[in-house]
């Protein structure tokens, strides 16, 4: 069964070490992660969620996974998805306005675009997050 | 079998080095592996691997190295990335004789690369 190292890093989150097997996983423990580490089974971590890895936390020795942080991530990947797009709103609004074609839809868009983020405050399942597309 | 073989130059007949070629010119440590999970495909000198956010790991020398002015390379894949937004990663924390700290980021957002690749070169 393979085996990690876990703790509790200074961000609040979750470290995992994965020895290469060279030395010894007692070895490892000791010599590259601090004293309040543990050693678990890589079954027992929520590997099922490691898109929300930075909202892993680490509470009486399980995993768990934090939604309001994972609403969080969802945010940054959702802006980091919308960004291109809002360029390209932008560059659109801008011809429109040049050519005095009609930039309701524009306006329309670059507003959804905006509100998108809010789509994950409402969100209560870490699949509901996930399926939030822009 | 244990024993030292002491020579300044090596040769096939044919072409020839010069043995400080393969003692400094050699990797000192050498890591790939999976940015998500930080599963190991192959190293040498590396003990371990910690993943401590989404693109952020450090490697650990499992013999330490004689001092922190190493050279590294580092190389990355990502299957899945918009073209519209570059990749880069860089050493994040001070080289030291037992680790080194990376990270790997697509535009502004830290995120895993499909695989990493580490090598330690002195």
């Amino acid at each position: 069964m393979t085996q990690a190292i876990i703790f509790t890093n200074d961000n609040g989150g979750v470290s995992v070490c994965i020895p290469t097997g060279e030395i010894p996983i007692d070895q490892v423990k000791i010599k590259d992660t601090p004293s309040h580490s543990i050693i678990v089974q890589m079954s027992e971590l929520p590997n099922q969620h490691n898109d929300f890895f930075d909202a892993w936390e680490l509470v009486d020795g399980k995993v768990t996974v934090s939604l309001d942080k994972a609403k969080e991530i969802t945010k940054r990947r959702l802006r980091a998805e919308r960004e291109p797009l809002l360029a390209a709103q932008d560059v659109a609004f801008q011809r429109a306005l040049e050519t005095g074609a009609d930039t309701k839809a524009i306006v329309t868009e670059k507003a959804r675009l905006r509100d998108v983020t809010k789509l994950a405050d409402a969100e209560t399942t870490l699949e509901g997050l996930r399926a939030i597309k822009v | 079998m244990a024993g030292t073989l002491t020579i300044s130059t090596l040769s096939d007949g044919t072409n020839s080095t010069s043995s400080t070629n393969c003692i400094q010119g050699s990797a000192k440590a050498w890591v790939q592996f999976t940015g998500s999970t930080a599963t190991i495909n192959g190293s040498y000198n590396a003990s371990s691997i910690t993943r401590s956010a989404a693109g952020a790991y450090t490697v650990n020398f499992t013999n330490a190295l004689s001092n922190a002015n190493y050279a590294i390379c580092l190389g990355c894949s990502r299957d899945a990335f918009d073209s519209a937004h570059g990749i880069y990663s860089y050493i994040y924390t001070a080289q030291t004789t037992s680790s080194v700290g990376l990270r790997f980021y697509i535009y502004d957002l830290q995120t895993d690369p499909t695989t990493f690749s580490v090598s330690i070169l002195r």
